[in-house]
């Protein structure tokens, strides 16, 4: 397993925004009514959708590609959810959360325990090289790398043999380098899980002599999921690396109503992940309001798009920071001195 | 009676019971009130909680990467890590949730004439 600290001095302490106690509380409490609203509305549009392409292609109808890709952008909605229900957020009840993070992770290639602990790693280590195995475009940049995943075709393919290889009993390299060996057997199991419906579906296609099931399940992750990445990948492309400091190596964004039912923010689970989805918006504006003592990287959608690549475009070789020009500004004019106070790892 | 460190650089109480040293997390309704409250006894963090009209007390850092336990969600007998959403018990200092894989600590914990004492460990 790779030692962060050959790498990183894990003792130097993160930003924390400050944030009393009661006003802490105010974000944290969890309701399934929201969760539930959410996750039906989604179950009855993947439905919805997905009955009205399956008639489309049966009838041989051209209209069955508009309704498919609606179809394949819902269904990559489950990139959010799967990820709000790996922090245990989403729903009060835990047996939802893990139903939903089993049967989200599934529909993208993905199973739940390695995904537990790249997720930690990325948490503890953010935007910093050769640690974080979840930096999405990394300095210095492979621009196709980034473009191609708007048909998850790099990110798909890794999923895809990771967790085929998991499901052999095989972890592969990358995968050692952040879970540890005592929980391989459990991630080989929930390989498994993550696998089964992907060959059932698969067994059922090869029956019936029809795409039609894989187009339902499994494939739609790979030709819907570019709205998805469009937005993911501003969570972190162009931000600082190797800094201690959330605010500035990661984005949270104000969305509208129906993007924001596909994505979700994204600073403020950094900066406190067990704060609930339904209370990640005002959290995101209480963090970064006009108090002006924890601001949080909250940035409209719109220059933080246009921004996110030039950012990264810069080419860094050699290890230290790198302060994307945006952010440095963002910072030196918005966070005042002292204004959050800091944790340190003891080890 | 001595004065020790607490988490927010006040004085503690220390009481000798029994000849053994306990520390003072304060009244009884403070703690109820708050449901849970830190201590620091040198290096160590400490967390009171108050459950059924007891209290239990366990180590302060989540075992996983040592975050603050004290910033994070108390839900009846869980208490969850604020950075990576570890679960521990907060009587029995088990973990409930990965990435946490080790136990927290416990401490003996007693109510005495309105004042909630934690033994302090001896190490």
């Amino acid at each position: 397993m790779l030692n962060p600290a050959d790498y990183v001095d894990i003792q130097k302490p993160w930003f924390m925004p400050y944030l009393g106690r009661k006003e802490l509380n105010s974000f944290l409490e969890r309701t399934n009514r929201h969760a539930l609203g959410h996750f039906g509305l989604w179950l009855v549009l993947l439905g919805g959708l997905g009955y009205l392409a399956a008639r489309l292609f049966l009838a041989g109808s051209w209209w069955a590609l508009p309704a498919f890709l609606a179809y394949g952008i819902i269904y990559s909605s489950n990139n959010a959810r799967w990820h709000e229900c790996s922090h245990g957020t989403c729903f009060r009840s835990d047996w939802l959360n893990k139903f939903f993070y089993w049967l989200c992770g599934s529909m993208e290639f993905r199973d739940g325990i390695e995904f537990r602990w790249s997720h930690a790693r990325h948490h503890s280590y953010t935007m910093m090289r050769t640690i974080d195995p979840e930096i999405p475009l990394p300095r210095p940049p492979k621009i196709w790398h980034y473009f191609v995943d708007y048909l998850y075709l790099r990110s798909g393919f890794y999923a895809v043999r990771n967790l085929i290889l998991n499901a052999l009993g095989i972890a592969p390299k990358s995968v050692r380098n952040y879970v540890p060996e005592e929980e391989f057997k459990a991630m080989f199991a929930s390989a498994r899980l993550a696998l089964l419906p992907h060959i059932l579906v698969a067994a059922l296609s090869i029956c019936l002599g029809s795409w039609l099931p894989v187009l339902l399940y499994g494939l739609p992750r790979f030709y819907g999921c570019f709205v998805q990445w469009a937005f993911n990948g501003l969570q972190h492309a162009g931000m600082a690396e190797n800094e201690y400091d959330h605010r500035v190596s990661s984005r949270s964004f104000v969305l509208n109503p129906v993007l924001s039912f596909l994505l979700h923010q994204h600073g403020v689970p950094h900066r406190a992940s067990h704060v609930p989805v339904g209370a990640l918006a005002s959290a995101a504006e209480t963090q970064c309001g006009d108090q002006g003592r924890s601001a949080g990287a909250l940035q409209r959608v719109d220059p933080g798009a246009g921004r996110m690549l030039a950012d990264t475009v810069p080419a860094e070789k050699g290890p230290g920071l790198h302060h994307p020009p945006a952010a440095a500004v963002w910072r030196s004019s918005r966070v005042p001195a002292g204004g959050g106070r800091r944790f340190s790892r003891r080890r | 009676m001595a004065a020790g460190d607490s988490a927010d650089g006040g004085d503690t109480v220390l009481k000798e019971i029994d000849g053994r040293t306990w520390m003072s997390a304060g009244s009884a309704d403070a703690v109820r009130h708050d449901r849970m409250i830190r201590l620091r006894a040198g290096d160590r963090h400490i967390i009171v909680f108050a459950k059924y009209g007891g209290f239990c007390a366990t180590d302060g850092l989540c075992t996983h990467e040592q975050a603050p336990l004290i910033d994070g969600k108390l839900d009846g007998d869980v208490i969850e890590c604020p950075k990576h959403n570890a679960r521990f018990h907060i009587c029995s200092g088990e973990v409930l949730r990965r990435p946490a894989r080790e136990d927290l600590d416990v401490h003996e914990v007693q109510e005495l004439d309105g004042e909630v004492y934690v033994r302090i460990p001896e190490d």
